[in-house]
């Protein structure tokens, strides 16, 4: 399957409570207030449901950056256009 | 009997009327499709709601029950089941959870769901807001449900009413009661139906053990991580949650134990000024007022006081440790040379052991050799208040479900 | 300085910064003090405050939680010095605050209630009504914080009358004659704010009786009369109104220091007397708050030698109005009670009161 990175942008706006216009390709856990433990939760839960995947617990603790995440998202399948 | 509807509807209803609808409903196999869908929906829901996204709480709960999780939880009740061996839902399940943690009942209830049960909740009187929201969410879940679903399940509300109690009691084939020894004791006097069966949540306590070296060796970012997990186990219910750490173990030499601390502790207080935590001023007093009546009642070597968000009593020693505990940001602190110093202080009323730093095998020897005092869990700091179907030393699908023996 | 030498301040005449000073040396002496002879404050002193080091402010003198004196017993003074062992009000089932009184301290209190007391009464004790039934006083060795109250207050008058019956009912009769006899003069009323309300003002409100010579003096707080939305002004205003009585001066007070109450001036504002005074704290943070800002009620005094409290963090809120007012006459503190924290119960697993008995 493949999907558009604008869509996997949205889920991390969405997730994270941040803007639209935040550097996302240089994101990571904790590298900005906004990323914390819950919103963390939050962001998992809009990828799946963006996604329609099922992130298991390792892949939850290892989403640490938005580059990981498109990597995760590649092992279940889905690949991300521009 | 009146009581007051919230889930499917709100209004008043009938009690009666609610228990012949509930109890004629049709009981689904556990983990059916309309279930897990249901749980789904109601996941992505309370993920998506604006209101109910200002409380963490329900963000974990929402956490816990979407789809990756559900999938999860159905293989492993499959492996409950072989083809000599199915288990069957008990039927009616009578929850009374606990008044103050607002999360609680759901946790209670779709557990119950999942296991094909038929759900009757008794949530007080006096409500907070995170409980209306999850009403809200759970009526409107519902209300696309399938029929089954929503003839089996319903949350109401009472005050004090005995007869309420003891006609849900009567009418139960299992009643799960939470909110610690009192409620549990009061509902003694309200006998179950001779096949009923009881799962009961008393009193716990929970704490945490953290090796000194391992925390002395993080550098800030990660300090500040394991702060902020340490702050979720501890803070989201004032520390009085029964998984919430209330004791912190240092495990290490004596100065490595002090430094530790010293480090620690002003990282946690960092995380609950930023989380914008809030203490109320009548807890503060309270909490102050016990830690006063703990300088003279307690064998107390040592205070550190953090303002508003903190203050640690450190301990001489753990023998007969009393467990009464104020909440709202006190800890206890004891410096230990080993982990299994504290075998001693052990007993059936400690829960959950938060950990930093241990190697697993020492933790599983640690659990081996506490068998036979207490602990139920053992989970890392950050962790405390994640739900499992194992919890108070059950196994919450056994419990509710029925074991059926299939020869053929 | 001695006692005696701080009992001659004049008692609302020392400026706030002199006060500070003064109050900070007796504060230091008296920490000192209770940590050599209070062994468990000393324990408390080594954990809250550690290192022997004297305040340098009245503010940094450290204090005790209010609840503290409801679950232990703390005493300066061996057991067989204690005079008289007052308790707070408290309903039933409640932990009272137990307060441990040498000969000393028993004497610094009544001294420094008369002279606090002097400056609305004049020199002369004057005829006394008590709105209050003599049974309150039954059992001496054991008063209540009410009769304690009253037992202090009746030093200040003579001829007393006991203005209710056992059931807080009006002696209508009794009171007509006293009056009949002393109401052209001054005279002192004494009783505690509600019962003052229900017990006196309620049921002679029509009857025209003439109290404008009458000084009241009331205390116990508005919390029962806030129900009816009665406070300091609408209270005064009523008295006045129905028997002329214009003379009112509330006081805030409390078991745990006798002695070093506040007085209502001319004002309507409570001031501390010279040898105690008020700090407010913010509600949460516990910093020192400044005039204008509402927060909690430390209380300081230096009237406590027999038990350590003479540095009280309260469960009351309330604010400063003014400082060294020019307004007033009073130096000083001018300061409010707004009321009490608000209760807040704290959530968690277990909830004892959840649900009520079975029945």
């Amino acid at each position: 399957m493949s999907a558009s990175v604008s869509t996997l942008k949205k889920a991390f706006q969405d997730g994270l409570a941040i803007p639209a216009d935040t550097d996302f390709e240089n994101l990571t856990y904790r590298g900005i207030p906004q990323w914390d433990s819950i919103a963390h939760l939050q962001l998992v839960m809009e990828i799946e449901n963006n996604f329609d995947v099922m992130l298991p617990t390792e892949d939850v603790i290892d989403l640490s950056s938005f580059q990981k995440a498109r990597e995760i998202l590649a092992k279940h399948g889905v690949t991300l256009e521009a | 009997m009146k009581v007051e509807s919230l889930v499917p509807r709100s209004g008043e209803a009938d009690l009666s009327a609610v228990l012949k609808q509930v109890g004629r409903a049709s009981s689904p196999p556990p983990f059916s499709e309309a279930a897990v869908d249901f749980c789904a929906a109601f996941a992505t829901r309370l993920g998506r709601d604006p209101q109910a996204r200002r409380y963490p709480e329900l963000t974990a709960l929402a956490f816990w029950i979407r789809r990756a999780e559900l999938e999860r939880l159905r293989r492993e009740f499959a492996a409950l089941e072989n083809d000599s061996l199915l288990r069957a839902p008990r039927g009616l399940v009578f929850h009374v959870p606990p008044g103050n943690v607002d999360t609680m009942f759901v946790y209670s209830w779709l557990l119950g769901l999942l296991c094909g049960n038929r759900n009757i909740i008794r949530l007080s009187r006096n409500r907070d807001e995170p409980v209306e929201i999850l009403c809200r969410i759970a009526g409107e879940a519902l209300a696309e449900a399938d029929p089954l679903l929503q003839a089996g399940n319903a949350v109401v509300s009472y005050a004090h009413e005995a007869e309420i109690n003891a006609a849900l009691s009567a009418a139960c084939d299992t009643r799960v009661v939470w909110g610690g020894d009192s409620t549990v004791a009061l509902f003694r006097h309200f006998p179950l139906a001779p096949h009923g069966t009881e799962i009961v949540f008393p009193d716990r306590f929970s704490f945490a053990a953290l090796r000194a070296e391992a925390v002395l060796a993080l550098d800030e970012a990660a300090l500040a991580q394991l702060a902020e997990q340490f702050y979720n186990d501890a803070y989201w219910f004032h520390q009085l949650g029964c998984s919430s750490p209330r004791l912190a173990v240092w495990v290490g030499t004596a100065d490595a134990c002090r430094a530790a601390g010293d480090r620690f502790f002003p990282a946690v207080a960092e995380t609950v000024r930023r989380k914008h935590y809030e203490l109320p001023a009548a807890a503060r007093m309270r909490r102050f007022t016990f830690e006063c009546e703990s300088i003279l009642d307690r064998p107390v070597a040592g205070r550190r006081d953090l303002g508003r968000e903190l203050a640690c009593l450190r301990l001489e020693t753990l023998e007969d440790f009393s467990r009464e505990h104020c909440g709202g940001g006190l800890f206890w602190e004891y410096f230990a040379e080993h982990l299994g110093e504290i075998e001693t202080m052990l007993d059936r009323r400690d829960q959950t052991l938060t950990h930093f730093g241990f190697p697993a095998d020492e933790l599983r020897a640690a659990a081996r050799a506490w068998n036979g005092r207490g602990l139920d869990r053992i989970v890392p700091v950050g962790r405390a208040l994640q739900f499992d179907r194992y919890w108070d030393g059950m196994d919450l699908f056994a419990a509710l479900t029925r074991c059926v023996a299939v020869q053929s | 300085m001695t006692f005696e030498q701080l009992l001659e301040l004049p008692v609302y005449g020392v400026p706030q910064a002199d006060k500070d000073r003064i109050l900070t040396a007796e504060l230091n002496e008296l920490t000192a003090h209770h940590r050599a002879h209070c062994e468990p404050y000393a324990r408390l002193l080594a954990q809250l405050a550690p290192g022997d080091a004297d305040a340098n402010a009245p503010w940094e003198t450290p204090y005790l939680p209010v609840g503290l004196f409801k679950s232990h017993a703390l005493a300066s003074v061996p057991p067989e010095d204690v005079q008289l062992v007052m308790t707070s009000s408290g309903t039933t089932g409640q932990q009272v605050s137990r307060i441990f009184l040498d000969k000393e301290t028993a004497r610094r209190q009544t001294l420094a209630l008369s002279r606090i007391m002097q400056q609305v009464l004049g020199p002369d004790r004057l005829p006394m009504l008590v709105i209050d039934a003599r049974e309150t006083l039954a059992d001496r060795r054991n008063l209540s914080a009410r009769g304690v109250g009253v037992l202090g207050m009746m030093n200040f008058g003579r001829q007393h009358l006991f203005a209710l019956d056992a059931q807080m009912a009006l002696k209508l009769d009794e009171l007509k004659a006293f009056l009949a006899q002393h109401g052209d003069k001054p005279f002192l009323l004494f009783g505690f704010t509600f019962m003052v309300w229900k017990y006196l003002y309620e049921p002679i409100r029509e009857m025209g009786l003439d109290l404008s010579q009458g000084v009241l003096i009331h205390s116990g707080g508005w919390k029962k009369l806030q129900e009816q939305a009665v406070g300091n002004a609408e209270f005064k205003a009523a008295l006045r109104q129905a028997c002329g009585l214009r003379r009112v001066h509330n006081f805030y007070g409390m078991v745990e220091q006798v002695g070093s109450v506040f007085l209502e001036g001319d004002d309507g504002h409570l001031h501390p007397p010279s040898f105690s005074d008020v700090i407010i704290r913010h509600p949460e943070t516990w910093e020192v708050l400044g005039p204008g800002e509402k927060g909690l009620i430390q209380v300081v005094s230096a009237l406590p030698r027999s038990y350590p409290g003479h540095s009280i963090l309260t469960e009351d809120l309330g604010v400063v109005h003014a400082v060294d007012s020019p307004e007033v006459e009073r130096m000083g503190k001018a300061f409010e009670v707004i009321g009490r924290l608000p209760r807040a119960e704290l959530r968690g697993c277990s909830d004892t009161h959840a649900f009520g008995s079975a029945r």
